[in-house]
C-alpha cells in the first residue's frame, strides 16, 4: 500500500512548477557542495530563512533539493581537487583525486554521480517504508523511554563524531543539553539562566545556533587562511558508468545499507557513512592494496553511502523528531517552521505527508542524476571564485537570513556567539554536531525526565521498567563503556562460548571437507 | 590513545579547569532555582541542569586527571611565543575577520542595509586583496543591493 501512496504523492509533484523548484534548487545545492566552506547545512539554514514565508509544500521540497545536491555536489570537488567539498565526501578524495590525476576525471565523476544516485534511490527506500514502521512502533514510546532515546543520542552522536576522543565528543553533546534549558521551561514557566534578558526567554532558537555553528565557523575557518585559487582539471563528457557499477552491485546494497544505519543514528553524518562504507569495501575487496591509489570500488563505496545517509537521515526526523545528521537538524527546524510537527504523531495527524515528502526526495535524486551528468564543466567555473569574495557574500546571506525568520537582531548576536563558541570548539578537537544535537533534544531530556517523575510520584523505577528502556540502556551503556577494557574483558568472557562452538563446527566442516 | 591525548594536553589543562569552573557556576544557579514543593521536589525545574552540570563536572574532571597524567600543566608562555602567535598571519586574518563582523552587527539597524553590507563586503575584499579596489566596490555594492531587492521584493521579508 505504502508503494501505490509513494506513486500517487510521486504524479502528483509531477508540475511544471515543482520540477523548476526542484530543479533550480538540486542546482543550486550541487553548487553549496561544491564549494569547500559551504556545506550542506549552510545552504539549507540559508534556504530556509529565503523560503520560510513560501508555501510550505514549495519551500520543503526546495530544502530537500538543496539537500540532495550539495551531498552530491562536494565529490565534484573532491574527485577533481582533493578537497571535499563538503565533509561528506573526505572518503570519496582518497580514491576520486587519485583517479582523476591518471587522466580519468570524467570517469570518476560518472562514477560518483551513479553511485550518488543509486545511495539517495536506497535511502528513498529507506525513507519511504522504514519511517512508517519507526513512527508506528514511537507510538508505544512513553516518557521514560523517550529520555533514554534522546540520551542514546547525544551519547552515540559524542562517540561517533569524537571517534579519537569520545570525551570530547560527550562534553560537546552535554554542553549542548544545558545550553538548551535556557529559557522558560515548559512545566512550570521558570526562567532558567536568563540572567534578566527577555531575548532569552524564548532559548535559543535553532536557526541561528546552526548558522552559527556551521556557517560562521567555516567563514571564520576559511577566512582565517585564505590560500591561494586552486587550478581545476579539464574534464570530458561524464557519462554513466552502469558497467562499473553492474560489477559493483554487491558493494552498492552493502554501502547503501551502511549509509541508511549510519543516516538512522542521531546526528551523526553523512562523512562517517562514508568513512564505515569505505572501511567495509576495503576489507570486502579482493584488491583491497588498490584503495587509496584510485580504486573504483572505494569511489563507489563513498559515493553510495554519503547519499544514501540522507535518505536514512531523514528517516528519525519524521518519525521522532530527532535529526539522524546536522543538515537534517535544519530540515527539523524548518519543519517546524512551516507548521509540519514532525513526531510519532504525524502517523496520526498526516498519514500520507511521508510519501509526500518520500516522492520530493525521489524526484530531487532524479534531478540530481540528470544534472550530475548534464551540467558540469559550465558548474567548475564557479570553483575559480576566490574565498575571500565568496565568504564575505555567504555571511551576509547568513546575518540576513538569521534575521529574517524571526525580525530580532538578538538572533544575530546568537549566531555569533555560537560561531565563535563552534570555532573555540573546533580548535580544540570538540566536535560541533552532538552540542547541536544537545541543543535540540535537551527540552526533550528535561520535559521527559520530569514528567515522568511527576507520573511516578518520584520514582526512578519506571525509567528501568519497560523492555524499550532496558535495550537504549544498555545501548546508552556500550556507547559510554564498550571501549573501555572491563566491558571488553567481560564481553569476551561473555561470548567466550559462542567463540568456541564456532571454531568449533568450522574445524569440523573443514575435516569434512 | 596516549599519544593523541599528549598533542592536546596543554589545551586539554585548560579546558578542563573552564569546564569544572562553569560546570560549578551552573550547579550553584541550578540549586538556587525555586523548588516548587506542591508539584513534588522531582519536578523541579533544577532537576536536570542539577544531572548535567554533574555530568559536566565530571567529565571536566576526567579531562582535568588525563592532562595532567600527560603533563598538560606543563605550560611555558614566552614572550618570543605570544610575539609570533601575535603576528601571525591566521590570527591577523581571523582578528579582521571577526572585527568587520562585529562592526556589521553593531551597525546593523542604524545604517541602511545596502550602505552597511556594501561596507562590510568591500572591507573584506580589500583587506584580503581579493581583487583591484574598483572592482571591489562594485562587487560589494552591486551583491548588497541585489540581496537587498531580492528579500524586500521577492521573498517579501523587510530587512533592517
Amino acid at each position: 500500500m505504502g508503494l501505490v501512496y509513494l506513486f500517487q504523492a510521486f504524479a502528483e509533484l509531477m508540475t511544471l512548477s515543482n520540477l523548476l523548484y526542484c530543479f533550480v534548487a538540486v542546482q543550486l545545492g550541487i553548487i553549496f557542495g561544491m564549494l569547500p566552506g559551504l556545506t550542506a547545512t549552510v545552504g539549507i539554514a540559508i534556504l530556509t530563512a529565503l523560503t520560510f514565508k513560501w508555501d510550505p509544500g514549495n519551500a520543503i521540497m526546495v530544502l530537500i533539493g538543496i539537500y540532495v545536491g550539495a551531498i552530491y555536489g562536494g565529490s565534484r570537488t573532491a574527485v577533481l581537487l582533493n578537497i571535499p567539498g563538503t565533509p561528506a565526501s573526505a572518503a570519496t578524495c582518497l580514491d576520486g583525486y587519485p583517479l582523476s590525476r591518471t587522466g580519468k576525471a570524467a570517469e570518476a565523476l560518472g562514477l560518483a554521480t551513479t553511485s550518488s544516485f543509486l545511495g539517495s534511490m536506497v535511502g528513498l527506500v529507506a525513507l519511504a517504508f522504514l519511517t512508517p514502521l519507526l513512527a508506528n512502533m514511537a507510538l508505544e514510546f512513553k516518557s521514560y523511554e523517550v529520555f533514554w532515546l534522546a540520551i542514546f543520542g547525544v551519547a552515540i552522536c559524542g562517540n561517533l563524531t569524537a571517534a579519537k576522543d569520545p570525551l570530547k565528543g560527550w562534553v560537546s553533546g552535554i554542553l549542548g543539553i544545558i545550553l538548551s534549558f535556557v529559557g522558560m521551561e515548559a512545566i512550570q514557566g521558570y526562567r532558567r539562566f536568563t540572567f534578566g534578558v527577555t531575548d532569552l526567554m524564548a532559548g535559543f532558537s535553532i536557526i541561528p545556533v546552526l548558522v552559527g555553528t556551521y556557517a560562521l565557523v567555516e567563514i571564520l575557518d576559511n577566512l582565517s587562511d585564505v590560500s591561494t585559487p586552486t587550478v581545476v582539471a579539464q574534464v570530458g563528457r561524464v557519462l554513466p558508468r552502469i558497467k562499473d557499477i553492474l560489477k559493483n552491485w554487491v558493494n552498492i546494497v552493502r554501502s547503501g545499507l551502511i549509509g541508511v544505519l549510519v543516516g538512522i543514528i542521531p546526528g551523526v553524518g553523512e562523512n562517517i557513512g562514508s568513512y564505515v562504507a569505505y572501511d567495509f569495501a576495503k576489507r570486502a575487496s579482493k584488491e583491497p592494496e588498490k584503495f587509496g591509489k584510485g580504486s573504483i570500488e572505494g569511489l563507489i563505496a563513498s559515493e553510495t553511502a554519503n547519499n544514501a545517509v540522507v535518505g536514512g537521515a531523514l528517516v528519525p526526523v519524521l518519525s521522532l523528531a530527532i535529526p539522524g545528521s546536522p543538515p537534517a537538524a535544519v530540515l527539523l527546524a524548518a519543519l517546524f517552521l512551516h507548521n509540519v510537527r514532525p513526531g510519532p504523531l504525524l502517523m496520526i495527524e498526516q498519514p500520507l505527508y511521508i510519501y509526500s515528502f518520500s516522492a520530493m526526495f525521489g524526484l530531487a535524486t532524479i534531478a540530481m542524476f540528470i544534472l550530475g551528468i548534464a551540467i558540469v564543466k559550465p558548474m567548475l567555473t564557479i570553483l575559480r571564485i576566490k574565498k575571500s569574495i565568496l565568504m564575505p557574500i555567504v555571511f551576509v546571506l547568513c546575518m540576513v537570513g538569521t534575521y529574517a525568520i524571526a525580525g530580532r537582531l538578538f538572533d544575530i548576536l546568537v549566531m555569533i556567539c555560537f560561531g565563535l563558541l563552534g570555532f573555540a570548539m573546533r580548535k580544540l578537537g570538540f566536535p560541533e554536531a552532538p552540542l547541536v544535537l544537545g541543543i535540540i533534544l535537551g527540552p526533550m531530556v528535561d520535559e521527559n525526565l520530569r514528567r515522568g517523575l511527576i507520573l511516578s510520584e518520584g520514582s526512578f523505577a519506571p525509567f528501568f521498567g519497560s523492555t524499550i528502556s532496558i535495550l537504549l540502556i544498555i545501548a546508552v551503556f556500550f556507547t559510554l563503556f564498550g571501549r573501555s577494557k572491563p566491558v571488553r574483558w567481560s564481553l569476551q568472557l561473555v561470548f567466550a562460548p559462542l567463540r568456541a562452538l564456532r571454531s568449533g563446527i568450522t574445524n569440523r566442516l573443514g575435516r569434512k571437507k | 590513545m596516549k599519544e593523541n591525548h599528549k598533542e592536546t594536553a596543554k589545551p586539554d589543562f585548560l579546558t578542563s579547569i573552564f569546564l569544572i569552573g562553569l560546570s560549578l557556576v551552573i550547579l550553584g544557579l541550578s540549586l538556587a532555582m525555586p523548588k516548587y514543593v506542591e508539584w513534588g521536589m522531582y519536578a523541579t525545574p533544577s532537576i536536570a541542569p542539577i544531572i548535567f552540570s554533574s555530568l559536566l563536572l565530571m567529565c571536566g574532571i576526567i579531562l582535568f586527571i588525563r592532562s595532567i597524567a600527560v603533563r598538560g600543566y606543563a605550560i611555558r608562555i614566552t614572550r618570543e611565543q605570544t610575539v609570533r602567535f601575535i603576528t601571525s598571519k591566521p590570527f591577523y586574518n581571523f582578528s579582521a575577520t571577526l572585527g568587520f563582523v562585529l562592526l556589521y552587527y553593531v551597525l546593523m539597524g542604524r545604517v541602511h542595509f545596502v550602505l552597511i553590507s556594501a561596507l562590510y563586503l568591500f572591507l573584506n575584499m580589500f583587506y584580503f586583496h581579493s581583487t583591484a579596489w574598483w572592482k571591489s566596490l562594485i562587487i560589494s555594492v552591486v551583491t548588497a543591493g541585489l540581496i537587498w531587492y531580492s528579500f524586500n521584493y521577492l521573498f517579501l521579508i523587510p530587512l533592517p
